[in-house]
């Protein structure tokens, strides 16, 4: 299942180990607004907003990779006002309740938001990982992200379980 | 003719049937007869067989002729002027000159003179018709003859 | 080998054709081929690409059914029969089948080593891509194709290649049939043309011209000319032919021409006139019949020896006329040669001698009388000058008694001369019928004494050396003739006072044969005989006596000689120092039977 070998992960991934794999796997189909001079980004980084419920697995996954040719890096973060220089955000359920807030936050900026709070696409989310048969899908919300300057991979919005919003539409 | 001109010129007494000297042209045979009735006649034998002329001369000489001998025909030739014989006597067959072309020379030197050839060869058949054609007769006698024939038949042409 | 032009060029053409067009649709075909394979397997591979790259985040995102709707695609490519997705440890991700039977048959993904592609050996062709994101792999696509597609292209193909092939066949067999006309029917009707002429032997057909200037036009204008030099040389040939049989037919010869290997194969008229024979009888060696049995043997093997030694034949013998009568005909045969010097055939010619045989017989006997005649007058001369004397010498010793004894002695020496003569000469007259024993010394005393009177009026001196070994066989008279013409010719051309030199002896010939014999020889110190006269010295009526004698004398001596197997030689200087002439002849002891004698002389010897 995954592009990847786990290293020292067990033969059964769990959610969160897909959702860390996912979360890794995000940059290459999604287009970040280019920037220049200083605000050209140095690393590509994963960012947990909330409560980290990956541990060390999206450490080890990001650990030496490079996405888009920059360096990856996982950070964890405690406020939402500390996401400068993510491109991927992945808010936790623990944010739950600030959730409209954050997403108000973070509107038109390009940073990538995800998560696995239920309705999280609705609420403005970006990609919202949902589990269907076990297995770990999500959903695309198109709006924010055009908002956000992202562009998806068309290939991405066609492995998604729904896609919102937007010209294509599944 | 050439030659009896020269002899003339010379002054000797020759026949010279041109001009003759004395009337011995007209009758030339009565001639004859007075030459035998005034002397002996003259024979001149010529053969080359000795044993012939020398008892031919001795018997003729015995016989009243006045005989002498020769043995070749240029002998005869040459002993013609001292001799001058009336008859001669000839063999044909001679080493040299033969007795027909003897003959011949004769009469063209004597006319007149009497040539009787004797030979022992019935070739002389032949010279004779040639001498013939030449307008030469010769009389002819066969060897061998008795002498007293011979005899006789020299006095027959001298008598006639 | 054997086809006429036309089926070898017929043959040439379309195997040309099929081969060159065989070549080139295999070049093609295998070109097309390659080409074709490969463009199949590119497609199955950028199939296979897109499905991949398409398929890479179903992948990623474990999407299974995305990924079986872009496998679904392929359902727009009718060439293939399976296409599957797997994941990176190759499991079965997602599967597309073409038809039923198929239909959820998982194949296992095949190790690259494994995928061979071969035609006609794999019925399926497969092609196996990875996926990659980012140079990592996330998965792999491997789709089947069935190689339908190939197959109806080769069939199409050797259907093609069929049809070309008949079109070619059909071509071929039209330009054949164009190039019949242009090159192998001048030819086949040139080659008929030939055969004809040499069956009928007419030379007076010609071919007709193609029109065309090329090497055939010339070997036919060339054929033409050859016949008509043919045509020339014939003529010339029998031209040249009659006028040998005009020139042949027209001389008095009889005339023939043999075989190299002998046979006689034509005679001239003449022949045929004179034996009275016909063609058919001379056929197979008829001219021995024509022959005396006699003589035939020798003929036969000195005509072999001729034929194989190539020598110049020559002999005299007897054929028989047609009125059963022997002419004696001098026959000569020459070899033709050709170029390289063998022999082609002989060409013979037979003279009739006989009348020049009768001429030269009755010419030697009339010398013979002739030279009789001349020794009785010269005997008879010889005898009558000592009767004569003797007649003047009896009558003189009738004469004169007294001297009588005289002339009765020298009467008696003539005698006694007369007596010798008649006795040496007796005999001369007869002569024998077939030879005898007889010495040549006595005959030689016999003619010496017959010209003694002679020898002692030149005064000759006579030098003799007569061995008493002088026996030979022949005929006595012939042999005193010819001592005597020997003798009287030395006495006639010597001077007074000459010298005769005769000396007879044994001895062998100066031949090979070296048969024993014996030598007279006689010697004078006359003038001699100049160099350009001794050749004609022994031709009859050759003579240098300007009156006298017939000039047959020695032509005479020579042929008596001969007669007697012998041999006569004369040398002769005219220097003035040491003039003079020997004349030395050889006489065999005996005489050789067999030997061929003239029919003349042997008709005497029968008769």
């Amino acid at each position: 299942m995954s592009a990847r070998s786990v290293p020292a992960a067990s033969s059964h991934p769990t959610e969160n180990d897909v959702e860390a794999a996912y979360l890794y796997q995000f940059g290459n189909f999604v287009q970040w607004p280019a920037k220049s001079g200083a605000d050209k980004p140095k690393a590509f980084t994963i960012c947990v907003l909330g409560d980290d419920p990956f541990g060390h697995v999206l450490e080890d996954t990001v650990r030496g990779s490079k996405m888009n040719g920059l360096p990856m890096a996982a950070r964890q973060i405690g406020n939402v006002r500390d996401t400068a220089g993510c491109q991927i955000l992945f808010i936790s359920s623990s944010q739950k309740d600030q959730l409209d807030a954050d997403l108000l936050t973070l509107r038109g900026a390009p940073i990538l938001t995800v998560s696995d709070i239920s309705d999280f696409v609705p609420r403005g989310g970006m990609i919202q990982f949902v589990l269907i048969d076990n297995r770990v899908r999500f959903e695309i919300g198109l709006p924010s992200a055009q908002i956000a300057g992202l562009k998806l991979s068309s290939q991405l919005l066609k492995v998604a379980v729904a896609v919102r919003g937007g010209a294509t539409m599944k | 003719m050439t030659m009896v001109q020269l002899h003339y010129d010379s002054g000797l007494w020759f026949f010279d049937p041109a001009n003759p000297p004395g009337g011995f042209a007209d009758d030339p045979e009565g001639a004859l007869r007075e030459i035998s009735n005034s002397r002996r006649v003259r024979v001149l034998v010529v053969d080359d067989e000795p044993t012939i002329t020398e008892t031919l001369v001795e018997i003729l000489n015995g016989e009243g002729f006045d005989a002498m001998a020769a043995s070749t025909g240029e002998a005869g030739l040459s002993s013609l002027q001292s001799f001058m014989p009336d008859v001669i006597i000839s063999d044909v067959v001679m080493p040299g000159m033969n007795g027909v072309e003897f003959g011949i020379r004769v009469r063209s030197l004597f006319p007149k003179c009497r040539i009787i050839l004797f030979s022992g060869q019935t070739a002389t058949v032949d010279l004779l018709s040639d001498a013939r054609k030449h307008g030469h007769e010769f009389e002819i006698v066969p060897k061998p003859i008795k002498p007293q024939n011979l005899i006789a038949m020299i006095r027959r042409g001298v008598g006639n | 080998m054997n086809e006429s032009i036309a089926k070898k060029l017929t043959l040439l053409n379309v195997i040309a054709s099929v081969t060159a067009l065989l070549c080139a649709s295999a070049a093609f075909f295998a070109y097309d081929w390659t080409y074709a394979r490969r463009s199949l397997l590119n497609r199955m591979s950028i199939e296979a690409q897109i499905i991949g790259y398409n398929c890479i985040t179903p992948l990623v995102f474990n999407d299974p059914q995305s990924a079986q709707r872009t496998l679904e695609a392929l359902r727009a490519s009718p060439h293939i029969i399976y296409g599957a997705v797997y994941t990176p440890a190759g499991r079965f991700f997602a599967g597309y089948w073409r038809g039923a039977k198929m239909e959820g048959h998982l194949l296992p993904l095949p190790a690259p080593s494994q995928i061979r592609n071969r035609f006609p050996f794999d019925s399926e062709y497969a092609v196996v891509e990875p996926i990659f994101l980012h140079d990592k792999l996330v998965g792999t696509v491997y789709l089947r194709s069935d190689v339908g597609e190939l197959i109806a292209r080769l069939e199409s193909y050797l259907t093609i290649l069929g049809i070309m092939s008949l079109v070619s066949l059909g071509v071929a067999l039209v330009v054949s049939r164009t190039a019949r006309e242009a090159i192998s029917s001048p030819i086949v009707r040139l080659a008929e043309t030939a055969r004809l002429i040499s069956r009928d032997n007419n030379f007076a057909v010609r071919m007709e011209p193609t029109g065309s200037r090329d090497e055939i036009a010339v070997l036919i204008n060339s054929f033409n000319s050859m016949l008509s030099e043919i045509q020339r040389r014939d003529a010339a040939l029998q031209e040249s032919e009659a006028q040998f049989r005009t020139l042949a037919d027209s001389v008095p010869q009889l005339a023939w021409m043999a075989e190299a290997d002998g046979r006689l194969f034509w005679y001239n008229q003449r022949w045929y006139d004179y034996t009275g024979t016909t063609p058919e009888q001379m056929l197979g060696g008829g001219w021995e019949s024509l022959h005396d049995s006699k003589t035939l043997p020798d003929v036969v093997k000195r005509w072999k020896a001729s034929i194989q030694t190539g020598m110049r034949f020559e002999m005299v013998f007897p054929l028989r006329g047609k009125n059963g009568t022997y002419r004696d005909f001098l026959t000569i045969a020459a070899p033709l040669r050709d170029s390289h010097g063998s022999i082609v055939r002989w060409f013979g010619t037979n003279t009739d001698i006989t009348e020049r045989r009768r001429a030269e017989d009755a010419l030697r006997e009339s010398e013979k009388l002739a030279a009789t005649g001349r020794l009785a007058a010269s005997i008879a001369h010889e005898i009558n000058n000592p009767l004569e004397a003797l007649a003047n010498l009896l009558f003189l010793a009738k004469r004169q008694p007294s001297k009588s004894m005289n002339f009765l002695v020298t009467a008696e020496q003539e005698l006694d001369r007369i007596a010798e003569i008649t006795r040496h000469t007796l005999g001369f007259y007869r002569d024998t019928s077939t030879p005898v024993k007889m010495s040549v010394s006595e005959i030689a005393d016999g003619v010496l004494a017959l010209y003694d009177r002679k020898l002692r009026f030149k005064k000759i001196s006579l030098i003799k050396r007569f061995s008493q070994d002088a026996t030979i066989c022949g005929f006595p008279g012939e042999i005193r003739q010819v001592l005597a013409n020997l003798v009287a010719n030395a006495i006639e051309a010597m001077p007074v006072e000459g010298r005769l030199k005769i000396k007879i002896s044994p001895a062998r010939e100066f031949t090979a044969a070296g048969r024993p014999g014996v030598r007279f020889t006689i010697l004078d110190n006359g003038p001699g005989i100049a160099s350009e006269q001794m050749t004609k010295i022994f031709e009859p009526f050759y003579t240098t006596k300007k009156d006298v004698g017939t000039g047959l004398g020695l032509w005479l001596t020579q042929n008596l000689v001969r007669k007697h197997q012998g041999s006569i030689r004369v040398r002769s200087a005219v220097n003035h120092g040491r003039c003079g002439t020997a004349f030395s002849i050889f006489f065999p002891r005996e005489m050789v039977q067999n030997e061929y004698l003239p029919a003349q002389s042997r008709a005497e010897a029968e008769g």
